[in-house]
């Protein structure tokens, strides 16, 4: 994928197909470990461990209408080109924990892109799921839930545009204050 | 037209295990290593040729129904990608060549390719 942002939407989006309830989403970028790690949480239906250690080939698939499923395996073909790895660990009725690692200077390493647009779309597009987001480098740490947004909006829908503008803003912000670096 | 005949015009080295006298047919060519580019731009029917070695190359040019991959710059397809090649019936070759030397290739042979039914 030309950017990580992508990575982050195709996993998320497995989990949302897995009828999760709760997603957290994690990014760590450490220039002191020289590493990137994404990390997704969720608490869908789980996998036994034997699909949870097919999900990273593109033949393995829930869908029915095809037999290939690429988000999984083109995460872990970006992270071994990046001399990381992909790891999958799930339980039936438990959830799903992806982890992802790559070299943070290596060459081949995707920008992260626009996780501004990435987040305002999963946050308006799955209404009834809870986003855990933390993204930190080594000097700061942006973090939010939407359970605390909901408790702040009450009945207002994620749609409303002020809410939207708000939204935005926030996020602009936040992901803003981790490029500034000392 | 015969897959033997067509790695002897194009110079290429048949990796899976395509029967002798199976057929091929490809009506254009796509040159690119970044799988979702491939995805939005390959054509059905162009064959692929690539630098990329894992095996969601085969997993693209099955769903996108593309004839063919060639692995460029004498680079080998893993293991897995050889396996998945044969087990998805899509025949895998490799060349010595860069991709603009195999573009040059391909574009010298494809016009002779019509006259001998190529679609």
């Amino acid at each position: 994928m030309r950017e990580l942002s992508l990575h982050i939407l195709d996993i998320v989006q497995n989990s949302i197909a897995a009828q999760a309830k709760n997603i957290e989403i994690y990014i760590l970028e450490s220039e002191e470990e020289d590493r990137l790690t994404l990390m997704f949480r969720d608490d869908g239906k789980g996998m036994t461990r034997e699909e949870a250690r097919k999900v990273t080939d593109p033949f393995f698939t829930s869908r029915t209408t095809r037999r290939v499923g690429l988000g999984a395996p083109m995460l872990k073909a970006t992270a071994q080109a990046c001399e990381g790895d992909v790891s999958v660990e799930s339980a039936v009725g438990k959830g799903t924990v992806v982890r992802a690692d790559f070299r943070l200077s290596h060459i081949d390493l995707p920008p992260l892109g626009d996780m501004v647009s990435t987040l305002i779309a999963l946050v308006t597009g799955s209404r009834d799921v809870n986003f855990k987001y933390e993204h930190r480098n080594d000097y700061e740490r942006f973090a939010f839930t939407t359970a605390e947004m909901r408790e702040i909006l009450g009945d207002l829908p994620f749609s409303d545009p002020e809410v939207l503008n708000w939204l935005q803003d926030f996020l602009e912000e936040g992901e803003a204050s981790l490029k500034i670096s000392t | 037209m015969r897959i033997k005949a067509f790695a002897e015009a194009l110079n290429l080295r048949l990796l899976t295990d395509q029967p002798d006298g199976s057929d091929i047919s490809v009506s254009g060519c796509y040159l690119g290593d970044l799988l979702s580019n491939v995805m939005a731009k390959v054509k059905e029917g162009d064959l692929w040729m690539t630098v990329v070695t894992n095996q969601n190359v085969v997993a693209v040019a099955h769903l996108m129904n593309v004839p063919a991959v060639v692995f460029l710059e004498g680079h080998q397809p893993m293991p897995e990608t050889l396996e998945r090649g044969n087990s998805e019936k899509i025949p895998l070759f490799s060349s010595e060549e860069s991709a603009y030397g195999m573009a040059v290739r391909f574009h010298r042979f494809l016009p002779e390719a019509e006259g001998e039914g190529m679609p």
